[in-house]
């Protein structure tokens, strides 16, 4: 029953994320609270109610576990809804293999050192978005694990997905825990045959609290009803850390500490030759964006005027192409700050993208037709016409929101990429 | 050992090390009578002043032959050999004169700098071909230094190509170069990447007090530095733009050292740069090079004071000329396409003295790609913001029509 709740809300969830990224319908609160964009963002855009949310969101795992993989994470769903096609099929438990710590220690690790660079091909999250705004890497990432999960069920959450790694850990200390009453147990195997995550060992009444995704499909399944989910009764508790797992973790922090110094200097070199980028306000510059953006690509569908692209063969982020949509950027308008979960946009406020320059509005005097149009039209009041002249920007006014081009009949205007975004 | 001989040689030895260091500046300065000074290069001393064969005495469009022998005596018996050649100097003649009037002397006499042309290379083969031609023509079987030929933004492509640095290093352990190294008139960007290729003995920069700032030229000669490499040191006097100095650049150096003379005081600005083992100036007469040896016959390295008249004077400079920019610096606050508007003025401004179209290309060309003055939009942001009212968007305009014919000339 509680799986079948669980699984009803999750699939919930995956609607709403669903429509949420291509434009529907914007569950906020949803993209706010994923995992490894949350930490990426307190790298990125650092605000305390960012912290606190990172912080809930791990408390709350150290409850109960982690959850997030079969509730909350729409991958997770989707590889759930695939293995119902699949039958059970776990026939001898999974070994819990330590190439995940490095996995994550890598990515996050460049991660903090400031560039999303790999995370971003890894975080269950981003595959999602970019899958569901037909982005190649994420239509070829989510058919992946589609057939990884037919074979191995959620092979890529248990044993890849660095998300799902720093969860599995603290999941490993949580004081909910998923056990076997010992004294009900038959050793039937029915759980152990259906887990997807392949964390029980039915023989020795034992599950693996790392790896379990909180699903509770064993729950329901136990004739015995010997499966419990809650405070795990302090019987045979020796905590020993093994050699092995002594060693996985010094060289796990080791790797950790390489890739920090990888990360800070990939985030010193990619894009910093990139100057002809025009950018949503908020994401500062190309450097920047190429390195926090993680291309989910939930902006794309939420600008309102479509002027955004996502990653091309110009550009490896999110960046706006005025040829696109509406052609300019709405003044009135900062939807894609608001969703985006990663800090990659910054979370500015209205006041402040209507005071950020993002490129540059310059008339050519000769081709003018000296009609006025853009006059009027331009947000900022930036233009201006002396009799028969050519009209003229105010250039300190201008913040580059394309509007005036869109108007003028005689191509006399070009917007221009900056180096860097600027209060005007 | 008595205790009292070996204090007595202890203190000598102390004694002798503080005289050594206190009496011999920064650098290990060592100084002998009637010569100039010489610096200690890994194994060998080096004159602080080299002589430079890119503008040889001239006569009917000639190397004056007579001249030159004179001055490469003169230079010889003032313990100034060091010789600075290339392939392409003075039409590729320079390698030929200087081959001819070296040769009366003992080869480990003099030490002979040259450098292989990259624009020339089209395969690896031949960087070997030409290194062979150069001994040749310079009468020599090996040459003391050795360079890669002015890596700069358009030539490191190429220079990586036909791995120049592979096939001279090669030379290096058959013992043909004795010290390899490259002159380089590109960004620090590229620098940064070109000291990787190998473990260089020596870079030669364009150092001078004007440049230090304009160009960046400390941040080139800060990378090397950090990785130990000693620079030998080309442009000392821009050209002759340090020499020509305008009325009020001139009144400032007379002002504080009525004594000094432009010359001397930009070569001993850069000899004084602790990390600099030659500073090479080109010559054309010997009258020239009598000064320039006095100078370093009695070389003692910069005081603060002094370097501080240099910043000024450098300002100076700066602030002259045909556009009238101080250098403030209020334009590059606001431009959004990031160019170095002072920067690109000052060297135009030079180039206006000089007269250089060479000189244009190779200082403009030490500014990064998004730097120069092509990435103008024309926005106007920086007008708004000049103290002195430039029509700033106009005269980038006109420097990059002026670089891109003095590109098309070279």
């Amino acid at each position: 029953m509680l799986y079948k709740i669980r699984f009803g809300i999750a699939i919930l969830i995956l609607i709403t994320a669903i429509l949420g990224i291509t434009g529907i319908f914007y569950p906020l609160a949803l993209f706010d609270i994923q995992i490894a964009p949350l930490i990426q963002r307190i790298i990125s855009d650092f605000t305390v109610i960012t912290l606190v949310i990172t912080i809930i969101m791990l408390l709350l795992t150290l409850l109960f576990g982690r959850f997030y993989c079969s509730l909350l994470c729409p991958l997770g769903t989707i590889q759930e809804i695939t293995a119902l096609f699949r039958g059970e099929g776990n026939e001898e438990t999974r070994k819990n293999l330590p190439v995940k710590y490095f996995i994550t220690a890598i990515t996050i690790g460049v991660m903090i050192g400031g560039s999303a660079l790999l995370i971003r091909y890894l975080e269950p999250y981003t595959y999602f978005g970019s899958a569901f705004t037909l982005s190649i890497i994420g239509i070829i990432a989510i058919i992946a694990i589609i057939v990884l999960t037919v074979f191995k069920n959620r092979y890529f959450c248990t044993n890849i997905c660095p998300a799902g790694c720093i969860l599995g850990l603290l999941s490993k200390l949580s004081l909910y825990k998923m056990y076997i009453d010992k004294n009900e147990c038959l050793s039937c195997g029915m759980c152990e045959r259906n887990c997807p995550s392949g964390c029980i060992d039915s023989g020795e009444q034992y599950i693996d609290n790392e790896t379990c995704v909180k699903c509770l499909k064993c729950k329901g399944l136990c004739p015995k009803d010997a499966i419990k989910y809650g405070i795990k009764p302090k019987e045979e508790v020796k905590f020993s850390l093994k050699r092995r797992s002594l060693i996985i973790l010094g060289a796990s922090l080791a790797v950790l500490a390489g890739a920090v110094k990888a990360g800070i200097e990939t985030g010193k070199i990619l894009g910093e030759k990139i100057k002809n980028v025009i950018l949503p306000a908020g994401a500062d510059n190309a450097q920047r964006m190429l390195n926090k953006c993680l291309n989910c690509n939930l902006c794309i569908n939420a600008c309102p005027n479509k002027i955004l692209t996502k990653s091309n063969k110009e550009f490896g982020a999110v960046h706006i192409d005025y040829t696109k949509g509406e052609k300019y950027c709405k003044y009135d308008c900062i939807e894609c700050a608001k969703v985006c979960p990663s800090g990659a946009i910054k979370k500015i406020s209205l006041e402040e993208k209507q005071k950020t320059r993002i490129s540059m509005a310059v008339i050519n005097p000769e081709k003018c037709s000296k009609t006025g149009e853009c006059i009027n039209i331009c947000p900022m009041h930036a233009i201006t016409k002396e009799g028969n002249e050519p009209a003229k920007i105010d250039a300190s006014k201008c913040i580059g929101c394309g509007r005036c081009k869109t108007v003028c009949k005689s191509n006399a205007i070009e917007i221009f990429a900056i180096n860097d975004q600027q209060r005007v | 050992m008595k205790r009292r001989d070996f204090i007595k040689s202890s203190l000598l030895a102390l004694g002798g090390t503080t005289l050594m260091t206190t009496g011999c500046g920064k650098g290990k300065l060592i100084k002998t009578q009637g010569q100039v000074i010489k610096r200690r290069f890994k194994d060998i001393d080096i004159p602080l002043l080299g002589f430079g064969c890119m503008r040889l005495p001239m006569n009917n469009n000639e190397i004056d032959m007579a001249e030159l022998d004179k001055m490469a005596e003169y230079a010889m018996a003032h313990g100034a050999n060091y010789f600075d050649t290339a392939y392409m100097y003075v039409d590729g003649k320079s390698e030929n004169a200087i081959g001819k009037v070296l040769k009366k002397y003992d080869r480990s006499s003099f030490i002979l700098a040259d450098k292989s042309p990259i624009y020339k290379m089209n395969s690896r083969e031949d960087v070997r071909k030409i290194f062979d031609e150069q001994r040749k023509k310079c009468q020599v079987d090996y040459f003391d230094f050795y360079m890669c030929h002015n890596i700069n933004a358009n030539t490191v492509d190429q220079y990586k190509k036909v791995r120049m640095v592979e096939e001279l290093a090669k030379l290096k352990d058959e013992g043909l170069i004795k010290y390899f190294g490259f002159s380089f008139h590109g960004t620090p960007e590229i620098l940064q990447d070109v000291v990787k290729d190998y473990n260089w003995d020596f870079a030669q920069l364009q150092v001078n007090y004007l440049d230090w700032d304009v160009v960046k030229a400390h941040e080139q000669y800060n990378i090397v530095q950090a990785l130990g490499i000693p620079v030998t040191v080309m442009e000392p006097l821009r050209g002759g733009g340090l020499v020509n100095l305008s009325e009020k650049a001139l009144a400032k150096l007379k002002e504080n050292y009525p004594n000094s003379t432009p010359a001397e005081f930009g070569l001993r600005w850069a000899a004084s740069q602790n990390n600099v083992v030659t500073v090479l100036s080109g010559m054309s007469n010997l009258t020239q090079m009598k000064e320039n040896i006095a100078t370093f016959e009695n070389f003692t390295p910069m005081s603060e004071e002094e370097i501080k008249v240099a910043d000024e004077m450098a300002k100076i400079i700066q602030s002259q000329g045909e556009i009238n920019c101080t250098a403030c610096k209020y334009c590059t606050e606001v431009c959004p396409k990031g160019i170095n508007i002072p920067a690109i003025f000052s060297l135009y401004n030079q180039y206006k003295v000089t007269k250089s179209a060479f000189h244009l290309k190779i200082y403009y060309e030490t500014l990064s790609e998004s730097e120069r003055a092509n990435n103008c939009i024309k926005c106007g942001l920086c007008n708004k913001n000049c103290p002195q009212n430039l029509p700033i968007p106009d005269l980038l305009a006109q420097v990059q029509k002026d670089y891109e014919k003095a590109k098309s000339e070279a």
